[in-house]
């Protein structure tokens, strides 16, 4: 699939913020029971930079689509659409994300604040549900179309929120016991998520399109070629599904993704938070400069990940015109097809 | 309930192409306003054809058939273009079952073209809204026209009558007929979209063609192949239908 540079944008802008406010509310819960709450500047900034960024995903995902003034149409179709839900608890997620803000900078009760965001960390998992899933409801892709895609966003989003969230506890000094949980959690997540994620690139390497061309144009023999597309030049099915971009870089970008997004993060985590584990709380190294590369580290391999993620996917009209080459495994119907074994009937 | 769709025959189509040059004038010139195309006299050429044939070889060597394929929208039972619409544009008439897409309503989010597994939707740049075949809505029910053309522009086109317009769920209707009596079948019948459409299939044309008038001349990689055919004995063979 061709690469959707707007929605690249919305998934990781968008989803680190959905990260960002659940761990600034957990780091908020936090304080409550252990009795040292956090500092007010980490909830507004917390606030603000979840809600900046959560705009900045969906200004970048109205860019993308051609009417946006029809925007409003979209909100009576939730039963039906992922993309419709999706377009409903954005809007969503952001009010709970101001409220909190303004209760927070109002002095209001803790419990109601808490209350106000513990809703808001409800539509953010309802929202990487709906996002994954919009992905993962299309089953003529078979890459996108597994309980891998809404696993894989909402734990990259949390992982690379996490980070940003951790980054505020390092810059504003944070209470001492939440830091260390959430640098604990912090590194659970992103662990996990690696191993999610590489779970997933083996499971795509097996992948093979069910589909056949044989099932495709209804013609029952082992030998189908190609001779002419029908047109001249490329057309939008030829070039919205059939990505051939970057194909000698895509394995670079590949291990570039795994190192910025896991690797370095995991390592700079160790690093910098060393001294807090001492019982050392004032010193950051670089007053949380390292904090800070960890979480541009996590975001910038996140959008190579998720571009991955669109030119990974091949679609199953690609079988019109010219096979499902694209996969890595061969379609054992079809190999066996080849070697002189009847076709299986459908 | 009805259910208007084609029926193509496979056997018939010589692949002019009429049906998909009717099919773009009509639609650039009828009810839905142009269909303007990038670029239409330079080198890449490209723009929205609701319908697209595509020529296929099956076989290999000198054992090959040639497979003309008319494609377009299938206006399939159960749309999966119609249930990921956020908007509600994209939509399947109950009276006929056309699937539709209201281009005041679409957002231009091409969700829809991705949860269509026959490729059959085409974005229009210039407007910005997902389009697709109408079934010729705008010619079937239109008493402007005489009644004999109130049939689908790539219908009444094909030089070949490889092309059938009705109601698939009226066992009377011609559509039907063609379907029950040519085998007709559905494409991707696993795709889970229940395609209206329906392909009769190719039948196998046998030409017999002895050794000695085959010419085969090697010039490195290029093979230039010279055959005398002699068409009196043309034998017509079932070709199988898959899917
Ligand atoms: S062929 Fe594609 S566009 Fe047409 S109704 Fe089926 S899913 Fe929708
Ligand atoms: S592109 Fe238009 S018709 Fe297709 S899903 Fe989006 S709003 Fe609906
Ligand atoms: S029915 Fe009309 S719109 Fe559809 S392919 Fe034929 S001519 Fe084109």
């Amino acid at each position: 699939m061709s690469p959707e540079y707007s929605i690249i944008l919305l998934t990781v802008f968008a989803g680190a913020g959905q990260g960002l406010f659940a761990c600034l509310v957990a780091g908020d819960a936090l304080g409550f029971i252990t009795g040292s709450p956090m500092d007010i500047n980490i909830m507004l900034t917390g606030a603000a930079v979840s809600l900046g960024m959560t705009i900045a995903g969906v200004g970048s995902s109205f860019l993308h689509l051609t009417h946006p003034e029809r925007g409003i149409k979209t909100i009576n179709q939730w039963k039906k659409s992922w993309l419709s839900l999706e377009a409903i608890l954005l809007p969503v997620f952001m009010g709970f994300v101001a409220f909190y803000g303004i209760l927070a900078y109002y002095g209001a009760d803790t419990s109601l604040r808490l209350a106000v965001g513990g809703l808001g960390v409800v539509s953010a998992m309802a929202l990487y549900l709906a996002s994954g899933m919009i992905y993962a409801a299309v089953p003529y892709i078979k890459e996108w179309s597994t309980p891998y895609t809404p696993i894989n966003f909402t734990m990259i989003g949390l992982a690379s929120g996490g980070a940003l969230q951790v980054g505020l506890l390092r810059f504003f000094n944070g209470p001492h016991i939440t830091s260390l949980v959430m640098i604990a959690g912090l590194f659970a997540v992103t662990f996990t998520a690696m191993v999610i994620k590489l779970a997933y690139y083996l499971r795509n390497r097996r992948l093979y399109q069910p589909l056949t061309i044989q099932s495709a144009l209804g013609i029952n023999h082992p030998d189908i070629v190609l001779m002419d597309m029908g047109t001249g030049y490329m057309h939008y099915n030829t070039k919205e599904y059939d990505y051939k971009g970057y194909q000698n870089s895509r394995g670079t970008i590949r291990i570039a993704s795994i190192a910025l997004l896991f690797i370095l993060p995991l390592a700079l985590m160790t690093f910098d938070y060393m001294p807090l584990f001492n019982g050392d709380s004032a010193v950051a190294v670089g007053g949380g400069v390292l904090a800070l590369i960890t979480a541009v580290s996590m975001i910038a391999g996140a959008l190579m990940e998720r571009w991955l993620f669109f030119v990974d996917g091949s679609h199953a009209q690609n079988l019109y015109y010219g096979g499902s080459k694209d996969f890595a495994a061969p379609n054992p119907i079809l190999q066996a097809s080849k070697k002189g074994a009847p076709l299986p009937p459908g | 309930m009805k259910q208007l769709a084609l029926v193509i025959d496979l056997y018939k189509c010589v692949g002019c192409h009429a049906c998909a040059v009717n099919c773009k004038s009509w639609n650039s010139t009828g009810q839905f306003g142009p269909l303007k195309d990038h670029d239409p006299y330079g080198k890449e050429p490209t723009g929205v054809w609701f319908n697209r044939v595509q020529t296929y070889e099956v076989g290999s060597f000198p054992d090959t058939q040639v497979i003309n394929f008319p494609k377009s929208c299938m206006h399939c039972a159960d749309a999966p273009c119609v249930s990921v619409c956020p908007t509600n544009a994209s939509f399947k008439r109950e009276e006929d079952g056309i699937v539709l897409v209201n281009y005041d309503d679409c957002i231009g989010c091409k969700y829809c073209s991705w949860a269509c597994p026959y490729g059959c939707r085409e974005f229009d740049e210039f407007e910005g809204v997902m389009k697709k075949c109408t079934l010729c809505v705008d010619r079937i029910y239109n008493t402007d026209l005489p009644e004999d053309e109130r049939q689908p522009a790539c219908v009444l086109s094909c030089p070949t009558r490889a092309r059938v317009f009705g109601d698939i769920n009226d066992p009377q209707s011609e559509a039907s007929k063609a379907i029950s009596k040519g085998m007709g079948y559905k494409l991707m019948p696993d795709s889970g979209a229940n395609p209206s459409n329906h392909y009769l299939p190719h039948r196998k044309v046998s030409v017999k063609v002895d050794d000695d008038e085959i010419t085969v001349k090697k010039q490195g990689a290029i093979k230039a192949v010279r055959r005398k055919v002699d068409v009196e004995e043309v034998v017509i063979e079932d070709f199988g239908i898959g899917g």
